[in-house]
């Protein structure tokens, strides 16, 4: 085993904060001398008193500094460090995905430690040198949060593929559902304010949702992958998101969010500042730390790491009795920041002169607007005097208006929505800006003709990759071809949810074997209302008399049929194949008319087939494993033999000492032929899971309410006892 | 050396200024509040002091022509405190009181852009004409083929002489409008100085990238040596000044950037062993347009006063506002002023704002009324841009700045270039998938965070492919406007002008016969290189120079009517330039005949010369890829390990910062020098009449692994057979 010995001892420098200081300055630093995985720090008290900054590195080893630690040395699984006695490292020879620290054990006031690699979950005593529970999970861990949650006192809540698993301290599962997609981060808060602990999971699929007991109490989409949630004071919530964007939560409404080209490592809140409230310290992938006020998200204090951070913990590590913020940089420099009450005059007066040049650049702007005015009213008197071109300068007549509509475009080979933008004169339009989250490779889109080909109207074709409403925003820039200046126009849309589905031509009759069914108390009148919010169509539908409402759709992205057919009874059938589609189509419309409680009836013959197919090969999957292990130890014991004849015959017969090493080398080679073999057996399996978690998890979201969580566990139940045909009946019908 | 700490005051702002447009009055007594002379594009003269952190204006003249020069001067004994400033072809002079004493038409027919008065002498410069004039009567002028940048006179020994900085890398000495010295710079002078001492007087330049120098027009009749010169910082240089701010008897060199920076230098002319050192740097993120240094707000205290060039008027001061707390009494600055102030503001502001409502509901109305011949005519937006090659890492710096906040810009270039992101900048850049079937090859958008009025970018562009890069402003000002400004990119955009020609190297010819004139050549040559003076010169031949900054490669051309000449060590240019000057000349429907010569020997020379920057490029590739195992596989970071290393990888770990923070530029570099080397091996075989294009990656591999003869083999096996 390779241990590290770094002979620069790492010592905490103090540093005195001068009291009329302008900025806050670190109150100690000190070198780890270890590379950092970004992201992958905590801190924790494994004697119950004192705070060790706990961290993976990037050789798969977790890394506790115990500064304050007694030289009592422990053995087993910490190797204590030689030259420095105050960091100890953990080795763990597998890939450390996440690491967090927490009270697990009842009556004990010691932290846990517990590391996720990728396929197992180790809850560690530090202090005793003590497994609490090594486990295997079968979906991969990505992401570990421990706390309370509603009436359970502590669990471990585990994030993997495709599925949130929760644990007692023994390492029992007591908790289970499942999400859709990676699980990139798991809190644990009082969501709605009901005095109990709400779980918050972020998943690659966009989304964060919320979960109580009882199932999916609400979703948030966001634009790309959230990597990272922080719960907050006042029943408030931090994200982070892979594009460079924070934003914070309070219930549904979002407070502020802002985008930045980097990207955000680690959240914390802390009070900097000395306000009496905390603010939000974000640490970013280039070195920078700011404060941010948690309310407005206005920047209130920067200071900059001298390489990426990767983790902001807080902790008491003066023994001061009062806890420090502590950054941590990938490169293993860390800095501790203390509450400073920097209300000096200096900052004061410099505040009012902030003040006044905010004042001035906003008198500035006021200015040069209104000299606009002033000089457009002095042009169109003096307009019969001006030459009679004007065009270059960007005068266009004061009636120009740009005309804007969206529709859906089918006949197009690659069909689309479709965004027309025209003006009412000769204006052309030069080019146009659209600015959309998520539907855009950046966050832009530009359509720029070239000079010859400059128009009056222009066709924006867009492509909507997800059923899910989109604000655009369209900058239109107007003018004359040949015009050095152009005339904004903004306009601002939103396009519905079901934007990406139009209403076929021919009226066909709907029928098929995939279909959802359900039962509202509506009047059709209401449901028409909520097509036509939901959907892009040339003429909205008016329900008046009749018996039903039969709609036939086509997806705009692969042809695909949806109809849907609406009773007096209230009886809706929805035809598709598409799981998804379905589900999103009875949640928009569950919300739409607040309905709170929801069952349904399903039929997806391809899925439940593709289903029971998955799970034969779960099973198949499974068995392959344990004849694999089972052939490593046996690899295991041959070379153990080998080795020992093979320094036998160094001593007593030279000769066949190559015919030993031969043989060593053909097993080792073998064994790594074993090894990736197992490796794509576990790949294997980690897919079919997924593809399993995320059909239960389609098919939970055909209905709403308490009826989706019965569903899951009833599932949950089905998949342990191997009982394919009753999970078909759960998904079914949602119940057996 | 003490460090100085300086504290922001904001006085006021005035309308977009031009260079060299901020005088402090002096005073009568030394340390007395001086007054501050300060004039816009919109023609406004203002001149006011400070009083109780606000400002009380003294006079201000009504709107007019743009200013483009303040200065103050007197009568040769007298005191200096005659205003003069120049809008048009016309110089005012005001007195300190505002008395308008002196209206005078210079009857020039270019623009006044830039002034210097001495006395009796006034010297007045448009884009391309020097003239002087002594008590307001002409006394000889000079025609200049550069753009002249700047001017300043002073007597030496009874003699005046003059200096003006030109584009071309020129600092040019006159004497009765006579030229008596031409002292050629390294880089494009933008501003010039006198910095005085006890005993003598220096004069300094600034750059376009970012350096001050000394320039010894008596002895060496030349450039002497730089005095500030920090790579880190290229922003152009916009203003000096020098002035004793610490007290200790020399003066300090205060400089303003481009970029906002604003930096305080202690400086020694004479003595080469006390270095340049900085005192002082603040970035107020809008290009300075002058600054000046005095006492300007409170008695006794000194402060650098600067006016952006969105016009913004404030004061860096010496004044710690510490003071306030200790000795409230007697500080200038006092709270109650301060908020008085902001108080002022406020109701000013909400003046604007509700005849701001007026003027937009009328905006409003005219374009609902829609009488049919009105028109909606917002002014031409003032954009302050430069686009700059940056000779060591072959970029473009494109910056653009303007008056109020961005809300986006648009990026469309129909050539292949490549954006090169920018640490400073902070605004999110977007990439939209363009359509080359558009002409569209980069359409790119950034939308900047809030209060920005200016972004610096870095464009890359490729050697031979020329084309116009477009950008698209759109401040967040209502009614909302977008202004375009185009750039030019050359086909051979990453060469520079030289002043001198190494002969000593084996030369490619290309010689072009036809009937056309030298301007039509001119202009033709124009459209290949950048740094091509406006107007060719007179004399029976033209002949100009140039650099490549991706290769260590030269051009030389000289053409005159019906006849031009182009020899160069790199094949790839004289190709370029072939392509382009045919291209021209058929657009004109000229006929021209063309005749090359290419050198073998010329190959090998560039390959050789080129070997040693190229090698150390692909070392440092190389340490980087060891480091990384280094580091990230075995975690050597101890030192009682690193001993135990071999001395080749206890000096990598060594060097381990410097290699990483160089690693990105490094494969850029190395990427575009295996892109030249191919584009050279190309254009040679175009000249051979062969079509190489299929062997490129052949050769590109040899270049991976390379070897001179190896590579070399690869320029000659084609002559054997």
């Amino acid at each position: 085993m390779f241990v590290s010995i770094p002979q620069n001892k790492p010592r905490i420098i103090l540093i005195f904060v001068a009291k009329m200081d302008r900025v806050v300055r670190p109150v100690f630093t000190l070198e780890l001398n270890y590379k950092i995985i970004p992201g992958l720090v905590t801190v924790g008290k494994y004697d119950g008193t004192h705070p060790c900054i706990t961290a993976a590195t990037t050789t798969d080893k977790v890394l506790i500094h115990s500064p304050h630690r007694r030289s009592n040395a422990t053995a087993g699984r910490v190797h204590w460090s030689e030259s420095n006695k105050e960091i100890a490292t953990l080795n763990v020879n597998q890939t450390i995905t996440c690491l967090t620290v927490g009270v697990l054990l009842p009556d004990e006031d010691k932290d846990v430690l517990i590391i996720g690699t990728s396929s197992h979950v180790l809850a560690y005593q530090v202090h005793d040198n003590k497994d609490v529970f090594y486990r295997e999970c079968a979906d991969g861990v990505k992401s570990i949060a421990v706390g309370s949650f509603k009436d359970l006192k502590t669990v471990v809540m585990v994030g993997g593929n495709s599925s949130v698993h929760g644990y007692d301290h023994e390492g029992n599962e007591i908790f289970w559902t499942a999400v859709g997609d990676i699980v990139t981060s798991i809190i644990f808060m009082d969501y709605n304010k009901d005095g109990l602990n709400e779980l918050v999971v972020s998943s690659e699929d966009f989304n964060i949702r919320i979960f109580d007991k009882n199932g999916l109490l609400s979703e948030h989409v966001e634009t790309e992958v959230v990597t990272n949630l922080v719960a907050l004071p006042d029943n408030r919530f931090t994200y982070s998101i892979s594009n460079g964007t924070i934003g914070v939560y309070e219930q549904e409404t979002r407070l502020w969010r802002v985008k930045s080209k980097h990207f955000a490592i680690s959240i914390h809140y802390y009070d900097l500042l000395g306000q009496g409230a905390p603010q939000l310290i974000t640490g970013w992938s280039n070195g920078k730390i700011d404060c941010r006020s948690i309310k407005t998200g206005e920047v209130l204090f920067k200071d900059s790491m001298n390489c990426g951070l990767s983790g902001i913990v807080e902790g008491d590590y003066r023994s001061i009795g009062k806890t420090d913020l502590i950054c941590v940089s990938s490169e293993g420099e860390v800095r501790g920041y203390t509450t400073t009450k920097s209300l000096t005059n200096s900052e004061e007066s410099g505040a009012d002169q902030n003040t006044i040049r905010e004042l001035l650049a906003h008198k500035q702007a006021l200015l040069m607007e209104l000299r606009h005015y002033d000089t457009n009213a002095k042009f169109n008197e003096n307009l019969f005097y001006e030459p009679e071109s004007f065009e270059n300068g960007g005068v266009i007549p004061a009636s120009t208006r740009l005309e804007i509509s969206v529709s859906t475009n089918d006949a197009d080979p690659k069909p689309h929505v479709e965004l027309y933008l025209c003006t009412n004169n000769s204006t052309i339009i030069r080019a146009a800006i659209i600015f959309a989250e998520g539907i855009f490779n950046g966050e832009t889109h530009v359509v720029h003709p070239p000079l010859s080909q400059l128009k009056s109207q222009i066709l924006v074709p867009l492509f909507l990759p997800k059923d899910s409403p989109v604000d655009i925003h369209i900058k239109v820039l107007v003018g004359y071809p040949n015009s050095s200046q152009f005339h904004v126009f903004e306009v601002t849309r939103q396009l519905p949810r079901f934007s990406m589905y139009t209403l076929k031509d021919k009226v066909r009759k709907t029928s098929g074997d995939n279909y959802v069914q359900f039962k509202v108390n509506e009047r059709l009148q209401r449901i028409g209302l909520w097509i036509n919010q939901n959907f892009l169509l040339s003429n909205e539908i008016e329900f008046d008399s009749g018996v039903n409402l039969c709609l036939n759709f086509k997806c705009l992205r692969d042809n695909d049929d949806m109809d849907m057919v609406m009773e007096t009874t209230g009886k809706i059938t929805i035809y598709t194949s598409n799981v998804s589609l379905a589900a999103d189509l009875v949640q928009s419309l569950a919300a739409y008319l607040n309905i709170t409680s929801l069952d349904s009836k399903s039929s997806f013959p391809q899925e439940e087939q593709k289903l029971k197919e998955l799970l034969i090969k779960l099973n198949d999957v499974q068995e392959t494993k344990l004849r694999l292990e089972t052939d490593v130890a046996d690899r295991m014991s041959q070379i153990r033999a080998l080795i020992i004849q093979a320094e036998d015959s160094r001593i007593n017969d030279i000769n066949s000492l190559p015919h030993h090493y031969n043989e060593l080398m053909a097993i080792n080679e073998e064994l790594i032929g074993g090894y990736n073999i197992r490796l794509k057996n576990y790949n294997e399996k980690v897919d079919t899971m997924k593809t399993i978690n995320t059909i239960i998890q389609k098919a939970s979201r055909l209905r709403v309410g308490p009826k989706t969580s019965n569903m899951i566990n009833l599932c949950r139940t089905c998949i342990n006892n191997n009982n394919v045909e009753g999970l078909i009946q759960v998904i079914r019908n949602g119940e057996i | 050396m003490t460090e100085i700490e300086l504290s922001r005051i904001d006085y006021t702002i005035i309308g977009i200024t031009n260079p060299n447009c901020l005088q402090l009055i002096p005073s009568d007594s030394e340390k007395d509040p001086q007054r501050v002379a300060v004039a816009d594009v919109d023609g406004i003269l203002q001149v006011f002091s400070v009083k109780k952190d606000d400002i009380q204006i003294h006079f201000k003249t009504l709107p007019g022509p743009p200013i483009a020069s303040v200065k103050i001067a007197g009568a040769q004994d007298g005191p200096t405190d005659k205003i003069f400033v120049c809008a048009g072809n016309e110089v005012r002079g005001y007195t300190k009181k505002g008395k308008l004493f002196l209206t005078f038409d210079s009857g020039l027919t270019e623009a006044i852009s830039t002034m210097f008065v001495l006395g009796n002498d006034l010297i007045l410069c448009g884009k391309h004409v020097y003239t002087h004039f002594k008590d307001c009567k002409d006394n000889g002028s000079y025609l200049c083929g550069d753009r002249i940048v700047d001017v300043i006179a002073f007597n030496s020994n009874r003699r005046l002489i003059s200096l003006i900085a030109c584009e071309g890398r020129m600092i040019r000495a006159l004497e009765h409008a006579r030229v008596t010295l031409s002292m050629e710079v390294d880089s494009s002078p933008t501003v010039l100085h006198i910095y005085r001492t006890e005993n003598d007087d220096t004069v300094l330049f600034g750059t376009a990238d970012g350096r001050v120098g000394i320039l010894d027009v008596e002895n060496l009749q030349g450039f002497r040596r730089w005095l500030v010169s920090n790579p880190a910082s290229t922003s152009p240089i916009c203003a000096i000044d020098s002035y004793d701010l610490i007290g200790i008897d020399r003066n300090q060199l205060i400089i303003g950037r481009q970029d906002g920076s604003i930096e305080v230098y202690h400086v020694n002319t004479t003595d080469l062993s006390d270095d340049t050192k900085l005192l002082y740097k603040y970035v107020c993120n809008e290009s300075v347009s002058g600054l000046k240094c005095g006492v300007a707000a409170s008695s006794g205290y000194d402060e650098i006063l600067v006016v952006t060039y969105t016009g913004r008027v404030f004061g860096l001061t010496t004044q710690t506002i510490e003071t306030v707390v200790d000795n409230s009494a007697s500080g200038f600055i006092s709270s109650a002023d301060t908020s008085q102030k902001i108080f002022k503001l406020k109701a000013d502001i909400d003046e604007l704002k509700n005849k701001i409502l007026k003027e937009r509901e009328k905006y409003q109305l005219s374009s609902s009324l829609a009488y049919y011949n009105e028109v909606s005519a917002i002014p031409l937006l003032m954009v302050k841009d430069s686009f700059v090659l940056d000779r060591n890492s072959s970029t473009y710096n494109l910056s653009i700045e303007v008056p109020t906040a961005i809300d986006n810009i648009l990026l469309q270039c129909n050539t292949e270039i490549d954006l090169i992101d920018v640490e400073k900048n902070s605004a999110v850049v977007s990439y939209s998938q363009s359509r080359i079937t558009e002409e569209n090859y980069l359409l790119a958008t950034y939308r900047c965070q809030i209060n920005t009025n200016r972004l610096d970018l870095k464009i890359r562009p490729i050697e031979g492919k020329k084309g116009l890069l477009q950008v698209y402003v759109t401040p967040l000002v209502q009614p909302k406007c977008s202004r375009v400004i185009k750039y030019e990119i050359k086909a051979l955009s990453l060469h520079y002008r030289l002043h001198q020609l190494d002969c000593n190297r084996p030369f490619n010819a290309l010689v072009i016969k036809g009937s056309f004139s030298l301007a039509e050549f001119h202009s033709w040559l124009n459209q290949c290189l950048p740094e091509v003076p406006e107007k060719p010169q007179i004399s029976e031949k033209t002949v100009l120079y140039f650099g490549s900054s991706s290769f260590d490669s030269v051009l030389e051309c000289s053409y005159r009517k019906g006849e031009a000449e182009f020899r160069s060590d790199n094949i790839s240019t004289i190709s370029t330039l072939k392509e382009n000057l045919t291209l021209e000349a058929t657009k004109k429907k000229v006929k021209i005949e063309i005749s090359t010569a290419i050198s073998e020997e010329s190959v090998n020379f560039l390959l050789k010369s080129a070997e040693a920057k190229f090698a150390e490029r692909r070392k440092f590739a190389d340490d980087s890829i060891l480091l990384k195992a280094l580091v990230e596989e075995l975690e050597i970071a101890d030192e009682e390990t690193r001993d135990s290393l071999s001395e080749k990888y206890s000096d990598l770990l060594k060097r381990a910062g410097e290699i990483e923070r160089g690693a990105p530029d490094n494969s850029g570099c190395l990427r575009r020098i295996y892109d030249t080397l191919c584009q050279l091996y190309v254009d040679y075989y175009k000249f051979k009449g062969m079509n190489v294009e299929s062997r490129t990656g052949a050769f590109r591999e040899a270049l991976e692994t390379y070897d001179y003869d190896n590579v070399m083999k690869f320029f000659r096996i084609n002559d054997k057979k």
